[in-house]
């Protein structure tokens, strides 16, 4: 019996200790029929940085790569590139909204400026 | 036989005991450093520039602050500074940026270059052709483009953010923390 509540406690205790909130991610979307959606992961910890960065124009999925990018309370900022570093795909700024819980902002893709909203995801 | 197993044991030991004093000699260990030809010596010019140095970029191989440059194996990007042993870590390419201005002040910590910059604490990696220069009095300033900043100075740190650690020229030096702001594109 007492076996049995060490596996049941260790299981617990494996279960519980995995690194939850080790990451979080930010799903950004400008507004229209056809919207530009960038999804992102970042590390939570310093250092950990952004992880994760797709985009999809439409119902087209754009390859990229994140040639830089900035978090902070108070502003978001990225930079997408296409995979060979040689293409700006997108150029995202925006502020955090205390209103919201969101960052708004306007991203640059194409050409062509758009209000963006990013949440958190 | 055993005993000439256990004087050869013998000879072995003294041997050893030999070589391990050697090492521990500091009038030795100066010795040896002396035959070193890829110390750092007055001019700054330590070892063989590598490839990417050939776009004209001032680059040399240097091992982290501290260490021995003859057992490090670990290349870094500096500058060849007179005198100077900052590891100037640079991107592979220039990058595309953000256009990001913040006040800033890069520093020497350790033997790296690294930037504050909003309470953060990161290496600074600048674009390929960015080099250190040693003004005399006025101090040291990082040079790239036709931009200069000065080291140990607050100032405007231009086209700034976090980049991937794949976008380095060469590997980051372990003395360097491992966030990364890339400053100028």
């Amino acid at each position: 019996m007492k076996d049995y509540y060490s596996i049941t406690a260790l299981a617990a205790l494996l279960t519980f200790s995995s690194p939850a909130h080790a990451t979080g991610g930010l799903a950004c979307k400008t507004a229209g029929d056809e919207p530009i959606i960038v999804s992102l992961g970042f590390g939570h910890v310093p250092s950990a940085g952004l992880f994760l960065a797709r985009l999809v124009d439409g119902r087209e999925e754009i390859a990229v790569s994140a040639s830089q990018w900035w978090l902070s309370g108070s502003e978001l900022r990225l930079a997408l590139v296409s995979p060979d570093a040689i293409t700006e795909e997108l150029v995202l700024i925006a502020s955090w909204n205390r209103a919201t819980n969101t960052y708004d902002g306007s991203v640059w893709r194409a050409g062509r400026k758009r209000w963006v909203r990013c949440r958190e995801a | 036989m055993c005993l000439v197993a256990t004087m050869i044991a013998f000879a072995m030991s003294v041997s050893a005991c030999s070589s391990e004093l050697a090492a521990s000699d500091p009038k030795s260990s100066a010795r040896d450093l002396d035959r070193v030809p890829n110390a750092v010596d007055a001019t700054g010019d330590t070892m063989l520039s590598p490839p990417e140095a050939a776009d004209g970029v001032s680059q040399t191989a240097l091992p982290p602050a501290n260490e021995d440059p003859s057992l490090s194996s670990t290349p870094s990007v500096t500058t060849g500074v007179p005198g100077s042993s900052i590891a100037l870590v640079t991107s592979r390419k220039p990058l595309i940026v953000l256009g990001r201005q913040l006040s800033g002040e890069l520093r020497n910590a350790n033997g790296c270059l690294v930037v504050e910059i909003e309470g953060r604490t990161a290496t600074a990696v600048f674009p390929p052709s960015a080099r250190v220069r040693d003004d005399g009095n006025r101090g040291q300033f990082v040079v790239f483009g036709n931009r200069e900043i000065a080291i140990g100075e607050t100032a405007n740190i231009p086209d700034g953010g976090e980049v991937a650690i794949s976008d380095l020229a060469l590997p980051l030096p372990p003395v360097c923390p491992s966030q990364l702001y890339s400053i100028g594109g």
